[in-house]
């Protein structure tokens, strides 16, 4: 038996088929909806789901929730979070995030494995029989670092995590089950922490994605913080205590603005409530000063889909259809943008909190061999690459391509006699490698000789959950590398934060710079070169000549130093039309030496 | 190989898909199911590499590199044209070059599309390819400085 799970920032569910149809397995109160906190008691196992969460404003200190946030990722990320959330960050040597609870911490893959092991013993108690292995929903935005982190909380839960699947895919798996939803549809799935939008076509129970884009720190809970920080103001000249300077404070404010949030859904006014030490802060709060409040988090979600659109070659008017997937598409506005953004009323006739879940269980049943004719095809969301001279990425599997997918590349040595070369392994859109994702760096050893001689052959397999692997070998030893990226801490801001806008803001002055670089390599090279023939082959020219091409060495050297590429450019062309016949000559005394020496027999 | 119909190069991915796909051998052996990954993973390049006219050009110019002798040369109107844009940009009498000159790239655009249109028909009956090697680096030559020229014009534009 393979289950479907959903592993939300706020809520989790587990699903299988059962006689063609997903079924959901229920918590102790009843409802699919496992909530993903997580309390730990004094003594005893970790509590999730339900009861862990009605201990987050009482025991807010001994809570931890919206791990999924921080799933992937490393300390300097959570820069802009510390103070905000009601839980502690503990300090640790490993750059892993850690929650601090009591006298223990706990990282983000362990909070992911306790909600994990939760919803398999629901199942195994509903079901009667033992669970072993799930098929896990990740955001399709999420990177090999957060794939991997997803797929490392599974095994310590003591699943055997048989596929990764993108959340929007599944949510589409699940509308396709009925085989009346055809043609090409986008699916806008906003939930408590990720944004994603993907596009995909759907034709003969194949369900091709076209592109994917998304930020993986955008969702519900931006909506609470945000409104929380309207009110802070407020609430400080009332009652002049700072509601996020401790703990309780803010548990208490985030989970009132949550509940404000969800009544403003179905209703146009709610009142809110926040006390401490005996103070209390009372507010009506209307629709449109929440939507007011949301706007600038919002707005967030209009570049991906822009971006989306584009990456898969269509305009908003070709879809057939818009699913909403995701708790935060019930907010009227959220409804109103995608309307706006696609020119179309959005469908949501499945649950957009349980459509997740349901298509994880299909796709489940499809890898259990049990539903024929069903087939998913899915892409990777970011380019992957690795660095080459200079700090400039070539990309050598491009984002939205179809996986499982391989590709080789061959590079050479730069420097002479060089006995090893740095694969430093990238993940992202920008044409230099700090601005990317470093996924993972090793080395090959390879035989001492002059540049440019080694081949080396660089080859990435993703596979089809989109975790890549990367394999490294110089041809002419044979000597072999090969590393399976590890899971690591994430992005950095920076980095994650619409690495692709950025890098799309960023495209110009990356490409002068990857110019430059490339101008400043060639130059330098041929340098390098003209000296060592010059050093080999100076009784071939005369004195004028030898004085005009070292007279062209030195401009190009000069021009070096301006940093200006057309100088450069420029310089390098009068060296190489300077050593033209030079090296003409080089060539043919090396061919009469060749010939005078081999024996004819 | 330059004119395939879309459509029908998509239904023949889903049906070899359906065929390779490492998801459809999921009860056969770790054996098979390697080799079906390898394959799912070949034909998804292939794919990628056939889907776009964009991208059936980048491969077949990759496959016949460019001819050692072959130049290929800039439009020369266009280039002119767009240097004394520039400098009546300059002078500030702007706006009725502006117009003339994007009606200029468009009919570029248009003469340019229908050679491609006639070296694609005699690309598909030509026995021999290779003759029409230098065109196509031509053409795609052209198509690239056209392009090169629109985001060159969007940019004076966004500063005026």
């Amino acid at each position: 038996m393979i289950v479907g799970i959903d592993l939300g920032t706020t809520h989790s569910l587990v699903s299988v088929i059962e006689k063609g149809r997903p079924r959901l397995f229920v918590g102790e109160d009843g409802n699919p909806l496992v909530s993903s906190t997580v309390y730990f008691p004094d003594h005893g196992t970790p509590e999730v789901g339900t009861s862990a969460q009605k201990k987050r404003v009482s025991e807010a200190e001994r809570v931890v929730f919206s791990a999924k946030r921080f799933m992937g990722k490393g300390l300097e990320d959570i820069g802009s979070w510390k103070g905000l959330l009601p839980f502690d960050f503990s300090p640790s040597s490993d750059q892993m995030v850690r929650f601090q609870v009591g006298k223990k911490s706990y990282t983000p893959i362990e909070i992911g494995s306790f909600v994990l092991k939760k919803l398999k013993l629901l199942a195994e108690s509903q079901l009667g029989a033992s669970v072993s292995k799930a098929v896990i929903t990740v955001p399709a935005y999420f990177n090999d670092s957060q794939r991997q982190a997803t797929k490392f909380a599974g095994e310590l839960a003591g699943l055997e995590v048989v596929r990764i699947v993108n959340e929007p895919t599944a949510a589409c798996l699940a509308y396709g089950l009925d085989k009346k939803t055809q043609g090409t549809v986008a699916v806008f799935d906003l939930g408590g922490g990720t944004f994603d939008i993907s596009i995909l076509r759907i034709s003969e129970g194949v369900f091709e994605v076209l592109a994917t884009n998304g930020n993986t720190a955008l969702g519900g809970d931006d909506f609470d913080q945000a409104l929380a920080l309207a009110l802070r103001k407020e609430i400080t000249q009332s009652t002049s205590l700072d509601p996020f300077e401790e703990t309780t404070g803010r548990a208490l404010l985030l989970a009132e603005c949550e509940k404000a949030k969800k009544l403003l859904s179905g209703q146009e006014t709610t009142a809110l409530e926040w006390q401490s030490h005996g103070k209390v802060f009372r507010k009506v709060i209307t629709r449109q000063e929440f939507n007011q409040a949301i706007e600038p988090v919002l707005q967030k979600a209009i570049e991906p889909c822009i971006k989306c659109l584009e990456d898969a070659g269509l305009s908003a008017s070709q879809l057939t259809d818009v699913i909403l997937v995701g708790g935060s598409t019930r907010v009227p506005r959220v409804r109103e943008l995608v309307k706006d953004l696609f020119k179309r009323e959005p469908i949501c006739s499945l649950d957009p909190d349980h459509v997740v879940a349901m298509g994880a269980a299909v796709q489940a049943n499809i890898l259990a061999g049990k539903t024929q004719g069903m087939l998913l095809l899915d892409v990777i969301p970011l380019s992957l690459g690795i660095e080459t001279m200079g700090g400039v990425v070539s990309k050598i599997i491009h984002r939205n391509s179809t996986i499982p997918i391989s590709a080789t590349e061959h590079y050479s040595t730069y420097v002479d006699g060089q006995v090893f070369v740095d694969i430093h392994v990238l993940q992202g859109e920008r044409e230099l490698a700090p601005d990317n994702r470093s996924l993972a760096r090793f080395q090959l050893k390879i035989p001492p000789l002059p540049a440019g001689i080694p081949k080396i052959e660089v080859e990435f397999v993703v596979d089809a959950n989109g975790i890549l692997s990367v394999r490294a070998m110089e041809l002419r030893t044979g000597q072999t590398a090969t590393v399976t990226v590890n899971p690591s801490y994430g992005l950095t801001d920076q980095e994650v934060e619409g690495m692709l806008m950025a890098s799309f803001e960023n495209a110009e002055s990356d490409f002068d710079k990857r110019f430059l670089i490339e101008a400043e390599l060639e130059a330098e090279s041929l340098i390098r070169a003209t000296q060592k023939s010059l050093s080999q082959g100076s009784q071939l020219l005369q004195e004028e000549q030898k004085e005009a091409i070292e007279s062209a060495i030195r401009r190009l050297q000069k021009s070096l130093t301006t940093k200006n590429r057309e100088e450069i450019k420029k310089a390098t062309e009068w060296l190489k039309s300077t050593t033209e016949q030079f090296a003409q000559d080089l060539l043919n005394h090396a061919l009469q030496n060749a010939l005078n020496n081999k024996e004819i027999t | 190989m330059l004119d395939l119909p879309e459509s029908e190069l998509r239904n023949r991915f889903y049906s070899l898909s359906q065929k390779v796909h490492p998801d459809t051998h999921v009860l056969k052996d770790s054996y098979e199911q390697s080799h079906a990954s390898q394959w799912s993973a070949l034909l998804n390049r292939a794919y990628q590499t056939l889907r776009t006219p964009h991208s059936r050009i980048d491969y077949l110019l990759e496959l016949f590199p460019k001819p050692a002798q072959l130049r290929p040369n800039i439009p020369t109107d266009l280039a002119e044209s767009f240097f004394e844009l520039q400098e009546l940009i300059s002078e500030g009498d702007a706006l009725g070059a502006i117009q003339q000159f994007e009606s200029q790239l468009q009919s570029a655009q248009e003469r340019y599309q229908s050679d491609w249109q006639k070296l694609v028909s005699a690309w598909k009956s030509a026995p021999e390819k290779s003759a029409l090697i230098a065109q196509l680096h031509q053409l795609n030559h052209h198509f690239k400085y056209l392009a090169s020229l629109k985001e060159n014009l969007k940019k004076l534009q966004g500063r005026l």
